[in-house]
Order: structure tokens, then sequence, then C-alpha cells
């Protein structure tokens, strides 16, 4: 009975998610279509970017399966990829792998969580990003960037994600928003600062486990880059997404949305004028190897949406999604073409 | 918004209060009803109430059951599924070295999960690591108050479930239960707990509050647990179990607290089965313990309230698991807990009491 009546509440939950995403879709679809999208299960911006009227979409993860059913595939161990905080001291027994939290952030108290770095106040966080240059703080919850801070070291104050306050304006916002950690800033490696350098431009990684060997592989990986102004590299927002490996080392073909919510096809970004296809991610075996190693130590979390920024001398993960976003993912083809990821899918009831 | 966090807020206090109805009706001592019915008004479940001896002392500074079960589950607000969940306070602990028993492996069904180097990935695995090792623990990954812990043995007749002989087929179908269940190290406790009660793991549960003038923890109480032939191989207490507090200066233990067939407590300073001598003995090396405790407590300023179950080894402690929603009348029944003016200050601020 409490089984059912918490099953209830949590897909009442996605259906407001998926609802909600749906009255956010800016772009212009008739009727008919967005009545055709919601039958197959579509949002109907992913219609539009999935170019569902010339693809089959029997291949496709639809938005219902992702918003109704991949969520439950980790069980009630999907708490460590909700929780960013919870996932910093899940992962951090693994050496160089996560970014540093320096402190949690909750209703002006600040507690300090890292062996190396003291915070134990809000001052104490502007004193840390003078000597850093530069911080990262983002929302224990939250997911697509949305609760993600870029904290700057500026003369004369410090930026919020570009907006500069004032040391006492920074303090007052700094205590006055919901449950925040502190983390280290990732710089990023040189070939993604020159394709994009404003924002931190991750590849998502999503693994999963092969049923008939036990063991995980690399379903998809696609680097994101920022656009727009924005500081995240989100793809429907003006980003671009360009798909990775898994046995080749460099970009493919780019993707970015264009005002009418269609695919456009593109090899250089949009705003910086970079060479994005052909690009070689550098170390791509090892980041490969390490994410892999990683979900086979996490064997509990069989599906993993990794979101992992690539630094000049190896790897960092920012976070790991449990009801990853397929659908950027899947720009550049149907994730259930290929028969492992369809078996994964059909063995968890997902299809 | 906010009526979807009081519906969800009223959801958990009701799967709280279920607990609070489920413990007050399985105490089947024979208890009037009006003693019951005042145990109530109190706030109270009839077993506390004759536990802590409300009756004689007065309900003033003791925390009382409706505070345990409908406010204390949520000080460590969502944080509280690290407590909740043994394999997820597994995987945040271990980057402690030497601080938890080594996991095995997660029973899921038919499958095994490995979880660490050894790569236990099947059944047959978990028999064989049972040959190599001859004691394993397999509990579950949720519950408390040690239901369903399992003492797996290899002996020269074959391998036993809970001291029960049974064949590999018949270990492997148990083994195959719904739960989700962990195959865990089997820690051999200390000279002075085996001698005391050698059948069972006797912990000692220490309840760390955070303190939020000085920013950080420290220990309201700690009391060390005894099982009994009807507890082994754990230490409950409601199931004929002692308690002892421990000196928190010293390590000394004070008399054993046992509950009678009628729920009133009866102090011991010899443990009734075995004869051997509880009050006065000292936990080696507590302060060491202690101190390492609240080290590893202080890393963690999410988890202000924790019941710690700690097992002291010959050459250390281990730490079996951390506890969201602590029992409380363990600790009560040496005194109440409101007594001390920090740990008075810890509820108070936290919206506990009142």
């Amino acid at each position: 009975m409490l089984a059912t009546v918490r099953s209830i509440y949590r897909k009442r939950r996605h259906y407001k998610w998926m609802y909600r995403e749906e009255r956010k879709n800016p772009y212009p679809l008739p009727l008919g279509k967005r009545i055709r999208a919601w039958r197959m299960g579509f949002l109907s911006g992913s219609y539009l970017f999935l170019d569902l009227d010339r693809n089959e979409p029997g291949d496709y993860i639809n938005d219902r399966m992702r918003f109704l059913r991949l969520s439950f595939l980790n069980g009630p161990y999907a708490e460590i990829l909700h929780n960013k905080l919870l996932f910093g001291e899940v992962f951090r027994r693994h050496p160089d792998i996560v970014p540093e939290t320096y402190a949690l952030v909750r209703h002006q108290s600040v507690w300090p969580m890292c062996d190396t770095e003291h915070v134990n106040s809000l001052e104490a966080i502007l004193e840390l990003l003078a000597r850093k240059g530069r911080l990262v703080m983002k929302g224990t919850r939250g997911f697509g960037g949305g609760d993600c801070t870029i904290l700057e070291d500026r003369e004369g104050g410090v930026a919020f994600s570009g907006t500069v306050l004032s040391h006492q304006a920074a303090l007052q916002k700094l205590g006055s928003r919901r449950e925040q950690i502190v983390t280290e800033y990732v710089r990023q490696a040189a070939y993604a600062r020159e394709i994009y350098s404003g924002s931190a431009n991750s590849i998502r990684m999503l693994t999963m486990v092969d049923d008939e060997t036990g063991e995980p592989f690399l379903a998809r990986a696609v680097h994101r880059f920022g656009g727009g102004e924005r500081m995240v590299d989100n793809v429907t927002q003006g980003g671009v997404a360009a798909i990775v490996g898994p046995d080749d080392d460099r970009l493919g073909i780019g993707v970015q949305i264009d005002d009418s919510g269609h695919p456009q096809y593109i090899e250089r970004h949009p705003d910086t004028g970079a060479q994005i296809t052909g690009v070689t991610v550098p170390h791509w075996g090892q980041v490969v190897d390490r994410i892999l190693g990683l979900a086979r130590e996490h064997p509990y979390l069989p599906y993993i949406g990794w979101d992992v920024v690539v630094t000049d001398d190896g790897l960092r993960i920012l976070e790991g999604n449990s009801n990853s976003g397929v659908l950027f993912t899947q720009f550049h083809g149907p994730l259930l073409a290929d028969p492992r990821v369809r078996r994964f899918f059909e063995r968890r009831r997902i299809l | 918004m906010q009526l979807v966090s009081l519906a969800r807020n009223s959801y958990r206090k009701r799967q709280y209060l279920g607990w609070l109805i489920h413990d007050e009706r399985t105490n089947r001592r024979p208890i009037p009803r009006a003693e019951r019915m005042r145990a109530w008004k109190l706030g109270f479940l009839s077993l506390t109430y004759r536990m802590c001896q409300i009756d004689r002392f007065g309900p003033q500074n003791y925390v009382t059951d409706r505070m345990r079960y409908l406010r204390t589950p949520f000080l460590n607000g969502s944080y509280a599924v690290v407590l909740d969940d043994k394999l997820i306070f597994n995987e945040v602990f271990r980057r402690h070295p030497g601080l938890l028993p080594e996991t095995y492996a997660l029973l899921r069904r038919d499958r095994v999960v490995p979880l660490n180097s050894d790569r236990v990935c099947s059944h047959d695995d978990v028999l064989k690591l049972l040959e190599r090792k001859h004691r394993l623990i397999i509990k579950p990954t949720t519950g408390g108050g040690g239901g369903n812990v399992v003492l797996l043995e290899q002996r020269e007749s074959g391998a036993s479930w809970n001291g029960e002989a049974l064949g590999p087929e018949q270990i492997r179908s148990r083994m195959k239960e719904n739960r989700d269940r962990l195959v865990m190290e089997f820690v051999e406790q200390a000279r002075y707990a085996r001698e005391i009660h050698g059948a069972s793991a006797n912990t000692i549960r220490v309840l760390c509050l955070w303190d939020d003038d000085e920013n950080r923890p420290f220990a309201a109480r700690a009391v060390q647990r005894f099982g009994s032939p009807a507890t082994a191989p754990v230490d409950n207490i409601t199931q004929g179990g002692l308690d002892a507090a421990v000196d928190l200066e010293t390590g000394r233990l004070g008399k054993g607290a046992r509950m009678t067939p009628e729920g009133r407590p009866e102090f011991h300073d010899h443990h009734p089965d075995t004869g051997a001598r509880i009050e006065g003995v000292v936990v080696p090396h507590w302060r060491e313990t202690l101190s390492a405790l609240l080290a590893v407590a202080e890393k963690y300023p999410n988890l202000p309230y924790v019941g710690w179950d700690v097992l002291i080894t010959d050459d250390g402690f281990r730490l079996l698991e951390g506890n969201n929603m602590s029992g409380l009348w363990m600790f009560q029944v040496h005194g109440p807990l409101l007594a001390d003016p920090r740990v008075r200050r810890f509820y108070e601020r936290r919206g506990v009491l009142g």
C-alpha cells in the first residue's frame, strides 16, 4: 500500500515536470503535430529537435519513458546522484576525480567540508575566493545547470556569473540562497576553451550495464559547448552538442537548435567561429577507461549520465545524473539502435 | 508548492506515526490500560514509560517518544538516507580507512552485485568467500534494531545460517530472498566483550549531537549493549539484552539494565546469563575511540543527529552503522537526556521540544 502511494506520488511529480517542460516550449508546432508528438510520448520540443517528421520515432527513448521510468532505474541509490553533496561524498574516495567541495551553505550558516581549507563563514568563502580567483556555487539539488553560479574575484567586488556585486552585497547574496555547496572551479583543457571559453564545456557520458557480460559500457558521449552568452553549456538554450567516441577521439558534427526548434548541423561554433568537428579530445582513451572503471566500482548504479570536464592533465566529474536527459544525446542518432542499449531498457521494462 | 510540501510532510509523519502505533501495539506486556493512557498523554510509549520509570522520576527531563517519532527523524533532513540505507552509508564512510567492516557484495534477488575488489559476483562466490573467511554477516540495507541480521558460518560439517546447519542449495535460496542485503565482513569484538557475552556482537551506541555554539559535534551519551542467548547474533535489548551506561570520560561501564517480563528495568552488575562482571569494566581504548568517532562526525555537519553503533576490537574499533532515529530509552533508562543543558539546547533550537 505504502509503496503504491509512494509510486503514485513520484509519478505525479514526474508528470508535473513533463507538463512544465511542455509549457516552456517556445517553438511553434501545429496542434495536429503536437498531438501526434504526445501520442508517441514526446514533448513538442523533442519532436522538433529530433526531427521526427523524418526520423523513425520507435528507436528513440521518448520523454514519457524519460520522465516516468528512467528515474527508477537506480532504485533507492539514485539519491547518491540526485544530491550533489552526497555525490561528492561518495566519489571523493577516488583520487582526483571530483572537484573539491569546500563548504556547505544553508540559512546563513557555513560548514567546512574539506580537510585542507577550513571555510566556516560567509567571510571565509570570500577570502577563499580571493585566493583561488574563481569558485563554483551550486544547489545540492537541481539539474540542467540552472542552479550553478560561477563566483569570480574581481577588483571592487565579486562577480556572480558575470554580475558584479559589492563585498557587502555578495555576503548577503551568498547567505540568502537555498542549500548550496561551494566547490573548486575546474579549468577545462585548452581545446575546449578555444572553442567556447564562456562556459564549462562538459561531456555527457552515458554508461549502462551490459546484462550479457555484467560489464558497464559507454552508450553515448556527447560534448556540449555553451553559446548565446550563457555560462552553462545547455544545448537547448543556445549551446552546441557534438558526438565523441567511443573509439574515435575526435569530435563529430555539431548540432545547434535554431530559432524554429529544428536541428542545424554545424562544423564551427556559431559564436566564436572556432572549429568543432575533427578537434581531438585529449587523453580520450583514459577518460573512457576511468569512467567505465568508476561505473564498474559502483555497479548498484547501472544507469548514469556523467558530466565530465576534460582538463589539461586528466578529467573531473562535475556530477552524475540518474534521470539523465536523453534528448540531446539522441541528436546524432537514436539510442535504441544499439542492441545493448535496447536490451538494457527492455530487461528493465522501460520499453 | 506549499501544498505539495505539506502533503509530503503529512505523508512522512503518517509513516512515523504508523511506527509509533505499531511499536505500542507490539508491547504485549501486561500493562494496565490506565497506565498506558497516562504514558500516552505524556507522549511516551508504555514501554518507555515503564523502563525509564517516568511515574517515579517525572517526565520533565525526558525526550518523549512523540518527539522521537515525529520530530527527530527530520533533524538530518534529506541526508537521513545516508543513515537509513546501509549501502549508501557504506559508500559515504568507506573513504575513512579502517573505519568500516569490509562490504563484499549486494544481494538483489537473483543478482549479486560486487562492491569491492574481491569481485563477489554470484551466490557461489559468496559461498567460496565464506570458505576463506569462515564467518560473514548478511544484513538488510534498510531497517533497524538488528532484525534480520544473519551470521553465516563455515563449520566443519558445512555452512550454518544463524546457527542452523544448511546445505549450499538452501543457503543459495535464502540469499535470493526479496530484500536488498549486504554481505559483510564479520568483525571480531574485543576480549572484554567476548568474555561478557561472546555469542553476540556487543556494540556501543553513541548519541552524537551537533553543538551550534562550538560548531562541532559532541557525545551526549553512550551505552554498551550486550546480547543474551535470546538475541544472538545481535544485542537487541528489547529481546533480552542488557545495556550499560559508558562513562564518557573514562569508558567505565555502569550497571547493565535489562527489561523484566513486566517491562520494568532491572539493574545487574553481572551479566545474568554468563555471570561475567559488567559494572566497573573499562572499555579498552575508549578515549581514542570517542575522539576518532567525533573527528569523523565533525566531517559531516549535514548529519547533526546520529546514533553511531561502534564495535570495539582488540586493536581499535569499527563503525557498524549510524542511526537517524536512534532509540532513546536505552540512554534514558540510565537518566534523562534533557538534564544536560547542551542536549536540551540542541533539541530546543531544532524545534524538537515544545
